[in-house]
């Protein structure tokens, strides 16, 4: 026979059964991502300052993710930029409206100074809306190339650019060297002079005015070839066993950039890369331009930050979101990175620009 | 390392403290008759004096000389006639310079402290099947000495000269009474008869000391909850202990105390198997129709293992049956199997083969569409006695999985083919009467093929834009010799020491990147074989201080050689438990536990890609320390419960690292991909029952923290290991409605496990250039993910209930039948949740959510018939 059980403690045990599925269910620290949970939109910088270069920064704000919003980064235009140098001198950059950066998502700051090598420089953004971060950097030394030997070859079928060279690393102290290969395009532009003044021959009327006076003596067609300031990147492949791309994916692999860590030479070290020439020569006046084949000596945030972007880009197809890795940065409550370069640059002319 | 010496200096002193029965073996052993029937005390005396050879001294007052003594007429030496000339004295005896010297004692003369004492040892078999019986009761009630048979049925039971009455008892068997005059050493093998009229009723420990934190789990123990759509695997009755988790549903790992799925050492008749499990872990390779027993080390780990920092899985399978051919069959859902053992030389010579293969994916599939699975494993077993002391025994294993899983309409679709093959001979001899000796020599070999398709969206056209193939082949292949000397010096303490020499081979990442799933490993960029040495010596002493206090200090030293890199490792291990009262004790643990080979999972893949790699200079060896304290309760009316808190820090744990590509490994570069760090885990554990002849009911309770901490991961932080899982609550309950019909209820409940989302995009480092990529597929993906920190979210807890109902008819002739119905999953729970995102530019982007279960609500109907 069952024993009796008081209707007293059947409340208990239900009480007690209650308890413990709430302490479980409501202890078990679920956290969802996102829900009730607004980040702060934080300011974001992604630049290289170069020796020998203008000053150009651009300014974006990062956006919070799963949220259902829409993904469009928002312009920062009311940004204060300045960069100091390790001597004290400030320099305040302005924001730049040219067409040229419309298509940009980031706001762009440039100046017309131009930093020096060896030299440590501390860049400042403040916005009334997002906050004030700080970063700095040095520019390393200049990259010395003592041995340069290039010549078109056949690489896993297809035609490319071998680009042999001789890099003299300063002994005693590591630096760290980043090639990239890309094709700066250019914008071609007819005009022509007539009772000394210039008219344009790419609008209707200057090309009107053009066929009218054409035969007159004195008047001539000219073209003039500026930067568009868009660049189209080149795949660079590399045979040489020392470089770090070798972590990032095999080495019959295209990359959008080679890393050669300096910590493998001390002195004189030759190496080559090869640069795929498929966009060397295009049909499409749109896409014409130069080839800039540039071997850098960059800071080590940077080198670092460049090597973690080249593997986030090799991965974001192939792995989904939360296991890739973010390119680890150094801007002060903010995101994005601020690193300094030298360069040492080959341009070269496949594209007939006229 | 400063400690070790003096870790060693105690073990020796404790060991040479003890009074080995050796060290009696000198003048009370000799043989000796005396001429007189019946005489006063210094009349024996002086008989000895004169004839024995054996110098007697004793002061007049010390012994009541002219008391007239009447000793047995077949007394065989001189310590039996001293034992009862003095009997009821109150003195102590010395032995010294070839003299016997009597001294005054406040207490009279113990009963048995003169007597020789010889060692009655054999093994303990069933009756029917001559299986050895393991943890049988060999008990003598006149001195109160008992021992425990070892896992081959083996005892040895130190007894004084004379006549005794033994009491030998095994759970599910008729006691034994065995009387036997012990004259000098004697083998007696025992065997115990089966009784069908009794309940099975499991019994662990008994009332007696702990002398071990072990569970340990019997083919039928916990029976009704580990039925796995029919199937019923032993291995999951391990998930009904606390402190052990599993990684949920699709995904291969049994989680101990903070540990990750390599951290176990899973041996099957005492050959490692480096990957136990079936259909992604969901069953495990040990068919329970040839299961002899199972124990799980988790704290307190005896000397003899190593190798490994969380667990040790020691399953051991019939030998089979000596006297008569006999079997099991079972159907069910998913598979079919069948045992089948019998002598081929009767009493001399027996077999078991045991066979299981998956059912037809059709009928699976009814309930699960996505998941194709075929498996089968066969194992083969020979057992040969030599002669009384010599037994050999060859095994044989052979296992594979084939498995195909598409996820997500088709969007991602794995293919994997694994398999264990393992084959040992052993040796088992009875050296001396107290000294038992094991050796095998083994090989275990394992591969894993895993191809994993992951295509990207364009969320924009709806179209695919990248789509590639990761395959990975991976393997391994162990040789080991080992030696296993057991010897019980006194009934109150035992010795265990021995060596294993092992070598192993690792091929870990042959890969190949395709656009679809790749088959022949032969294809794939080929690796060079990883090859290490290991060498190792251990020893360890069980020692019953007194009837209330167990000690069991021990000692494994293993030396490591992979190419130049040599490491050599001492682990001392102690154990011991405190009799509080008839109910309750106490027992603490300290283990230092090494790992030589490092189990790395992908981060890409949630599929079961293990691969295995040795420790290098670069690589070092796992470690952990773990300590344990813990309070036992076995009290009447079949209620017991343990409660225990223990604590765990681990030293070069792996994590594959953040970013690094799992099939970009070559001979050179594969360690860069590898980064160690630390990690600790803590916890309270609690476990009750409540056996009855109607309800049996079964809580455990797990409250843990795991954490791990890499200096190259969220800036050298501690952050959550993946499986932290705060709460994890196991009840289950068995109703017995009559005689042959119960029915079972397991409800299961585990917080969700953490993982890593980032949390905001910024602009694409390139596009704030204005460079642009004109051959980049993912041109719409132009943003970069930023994470804040890993695995700060936490998912959906974790819960399910399964119920089942089991006929058992009672036996026809020579057949006995059980049938089991029930639902898996009653209410549909998802097994596990993966959070991903999904969103490109100027589209929105959302976090997606997926419930990942490998079975839903699954109803099953499963036989067994035994013959």
């Amino acid at each position: 026979m069952n024993p009796i059980v008081p209707y007293h403690k059947n409340n208990y045990l239900l009480l007690a059964g209650i308890l413990c599925w709430a302490f479980l269910t409501g202890t078990a620290c679920r956290k969802d991502p996102y829900q009730g949970q607004a980040l702060n939109n934080e300011l974001v910088v992604l630049a290289e300052i170069t020796a020998g270069d203008s000053l150009k920064i651009p300014v974006s704000k990062s956006i919070q993710v799963g949220n259902g919003g829409i993904i469009s980064f928002e312009e920062v235009n009311s940004a204060s930029v300045k960069i100091a140098r390790q001597d004290g001198r400030t320099w305040t950059l302005k924001l730049n409206t040219s067409p040229n950066f419309a298509g940009n998502p980031a706001s762009i700051y440039t100046g017309p100074q131009r930093p020096h090598y060896n030299t440590t420089y501390t860049l400042q953004v403040q916005d009334p809306l997002s906050g004030t971060v700080t970063s700095q950097t040095t520019i390393p030394p200049p990259v010395r190339v003592t041995r340069i030997d290039t010549g078109m070859e056949l690489y896993h079928g297809s035609p490319m650019l071998r680009l042999r060279f001789t890099l003299l690393d300063s002994p005693g102290a590591t630096h760290y060297f980043v090639f990239e290969a890309m094709k700066e395009l250019m914008k071609t532009t007819h005009y022509f002079y007539w009772k000394e003044v210039r008219y344009s021959y790419e609008t209707t009327e200057g090309k009107n005015l053009y066929d009218q006076v054409k035969s007159n003596p004195g008047v001539k067609l000219f073209c003039d070839t500026s930067s568009s300031n868009s660049f189209l990147r080149l795949n660079v492949f590399t045979d040489d066993p020392n470089v770090d791309n070798a972590q990032v994916s095999s080495l019959d692999s295209p990359f959008r950039r080679i890393f050669l860590p300096g910590r493998i030479f001390n002195g004189a070290y030759t190496s080559s890369v090869l640069i795929d020439s498929k966009y060397f020569i295009s049909d499409d006046p749109s896409s014409r331009g130069r080839v800039r084949l540039r071997l850098k000596s960059v800071s080590p945030e940077l080198y670092n930050y460049l090597f973690w972007y080249e593997k986030y880009k090799s991965d974001i197809g192939s792995v989904p979101p939360g296991q890739l890795y973010s390119p680890p940065g150094n801007i002060q409550n903010g995101l994005g990175i601020f690193g300094g370069s030298s360069r040492h640059e080959w341009i070269y002319y496949f594209d007939t620009l006229h | 390392m400063r400690r070790f010496p003096l870790y060693i200096f105690v073990l020796l002193s404790l060991l040479t403290s003890l009074r080995l029965p050796a060290q009696k073996k000198n003048m009370l052993y000799r043989p000796f008759r005396s001429h007189l029937q019946k005489g006063t005390i210094k009349e024996f005396l002086d008989e000895i004096n004169a004839r024995s050879g054996v110098q007697v001294e004793y002061a007049s007052a010390s012994l009541q000389e002219n008391r007239i003594v009447c000793p047995d007429k077949d007394l065989l030496t001189l310590g039996a006639l001293m034992q009862q000339v003095l009997s009821g004295e109150k003195i102590k005896i010395i032995e010294k310079n070839e003299k016997i010297i009597l001294i005054p004692s406040y207490s009279p003369l113990p009963a048995d402290a003169l007597l020789p004492r010889y060692s009655l040892y054999g093994i303990v078999v069933e009756e029917g099947s001559r299986e050895p019986l393991t943890d049988a009761v060999v008990y003598d009630p006149a001195t109160h000495s008992a021992v425990l048979t070892n896992i081959y049925g083996y005892f040895s039971l130190w007894l004084p000269e004379g006549h005794h009455q033994l009491e030998i008892t095994y759970a599910g068997c008729k006691p034994q009474h065995l009387e036997i005059d012990l004259h000098w050493d004697l083998h007696a093998d025992i065997t115990l008869v089966h009784n069908d009229d009794i309940p099975q009723v499991i019994v662990s420990s008994g009332d007696g000391i702990r002398k071990n934190a072990t569970d340990k789990i019997h083919p039928d123990q916990y029976s009704v909850y580990n039925n796995f759509l029919g199937e019923n695997d032993a291995l999951r009755s391990l998930y009904m202990l606390p402190g052990i988790m599993n990684v949920t549903d699709a995904a291969n790992g049994l989680l101990v105390r903070g540990g990750e799925q390599d951290g176990n050492l899973f041996l099957l008749d005492g050959n490692p198997v480096f990957n136990p499990t079936h259909m992604l872990g969901a069953l495990s390779i040990v068919n329970k129709t040839s299961m002899r027993s199972m124990q799980l080390f988790k704290s307190d780990f005896p000397s003899r293992y190593g190798g490994r920092l969380s667990s040790v899985i020691d399953v051991y399978t019939k030998d089979g049956n000596m006297e008569q051919w006999g079997g099991e069959a079972n159907l069910n859902l998913l598979a079919g199997s069948f045992t089948l053992e019998g002598p081929l030389k009767k009493n001399k010579t027996a077999v078991m083969i045991s066979f299981r293969h998956s059912m037809f994916n059709s009928l699976l599939n009814a309930f699960q569409k996505d998941f194709h699975n075929n498996f089968y494993d066969i194992q083969f077993k020979c057992t040969h006695l030599l002669d009384k002391n010599d037994k050999l025994m060859l095994n044989l294993y052979t296992g594979t999985d084939n498995l195909n899983l598409q996820v997500n309409n088709n969007n991602l679709n794995n293919r994997q083919h694994w398999g264990n093959h393992i084959a040992s001979l052993g040796w088992t001899h009875i050296l001396s009467s107290n000294t038992f000796i094991t050796t095998t020599l083994s090989t275990s070999n394992y591969y894993n093929l895993a191809g994993y398709i992951y295509t990207n969206y364009d969320d924009s056209t709806g179209l695919p834009v990248a789509r590639r193939s990761f395959n990975t082949y991976s393997s391994l292949g162990r040789l080991a010799a080992r030696s296993q000397v057991e010897m019980r010096l006194t009934n109150t303490t035992k010795l265990n020491f021995g060596s294993e020499f092992a070598y192993t081979g690792i091929k870990p990442f042959e890969s190949r990147i395709d656009s679809s799933i790749a088959i022949d490993p032969r294809s794939f960029q080929s690796f060079s074989t990883l090859s290490f040495r290991e060498v190792t010596l251990f020893g360890e002493a069980e020692i019953h201080i007194d009837r209330k206090l167990l000690i069991r200090p021990g000692l494994h030293l293993s030396h490591y050689r992979f190419r130049d890199y040599r490491y050599t490792s001492l682990q001392p291990r102690i154990y011991a438990a405190y009799k509080l009262g008839p109910a309750g004790q106490l027992y603490t643990s300290y283990s230092r536990m090494t790992q030589y080979i490092h189990l790395l999972t992908n981060p890409s893949l949630g599929i079961n890609s293990d691969t295995w790699v040795p420790s290098t200079g670069f690589l070092h060896p796992e470690e952990s320390r773990s300590l344990d304290l813990g309070y036992s309760y076995k009290g009447a009316k079949g209620i017991s419960f343990t409660l225990g808190a223990y604590w765990k820090k681990m030293f070069n744990v792996t994590n594959y690292s953040e970013g690094k590509s799992f099939f970009i490994n070559t001979d050179s570069t594969w360690e860069q991909n590898v980064q160690t760090g630390k990690g600790s885990s803590y916890g309270l554990e609690f476990m009750g029952e409540r056996s009855g002849q109607k309800l049996n009911l079964h809580i455990a309770y797990t409250l843990s923290w795991n954490w791990r901490q890499f200096d190259q991961i969220d800036q050298g932080k501690r952050f959550p290991f993946k499986y932290d899982r705060r709460h994890n609550l196991n009840i289950a309950c068995t109703y017995k409605v009559t005689r042959t019909k119960d029915i079972s209820v397991l409800w299961m409940f585990a917080s969700g496990d953490v993982f890593t989302l980032p949390e905001r995009i910024y602009p694409d480092y390139d596009n704030a250039q204005q460079i642009y990529s004109p051959d980049d597929l993912l041109r719409s993906y132009r943003f970069i993910y930023h994470f804040s920190g890993i695995n700060k979210y936490r998912t959906n807890p974790y819960h399910r209930l399964d119920i089942s109902a089991s006929y058992h008819p009672p036996r026809k002739k020579k057949f006995g039948f059980n049938w089991t119905a029930g639902v898996y999953n009653v209410y549909g729970s998802p097994g596990q949740y993966s959070y991903g995102l999904e969103g490109t530019l100027h589209n929105k982007s959302v976090v997606i959510v997926r419930k990942n279960q490998l079975f839903n609500i699954t109803p099953y109907l499963s036989t067994t018939v035994d013959f």
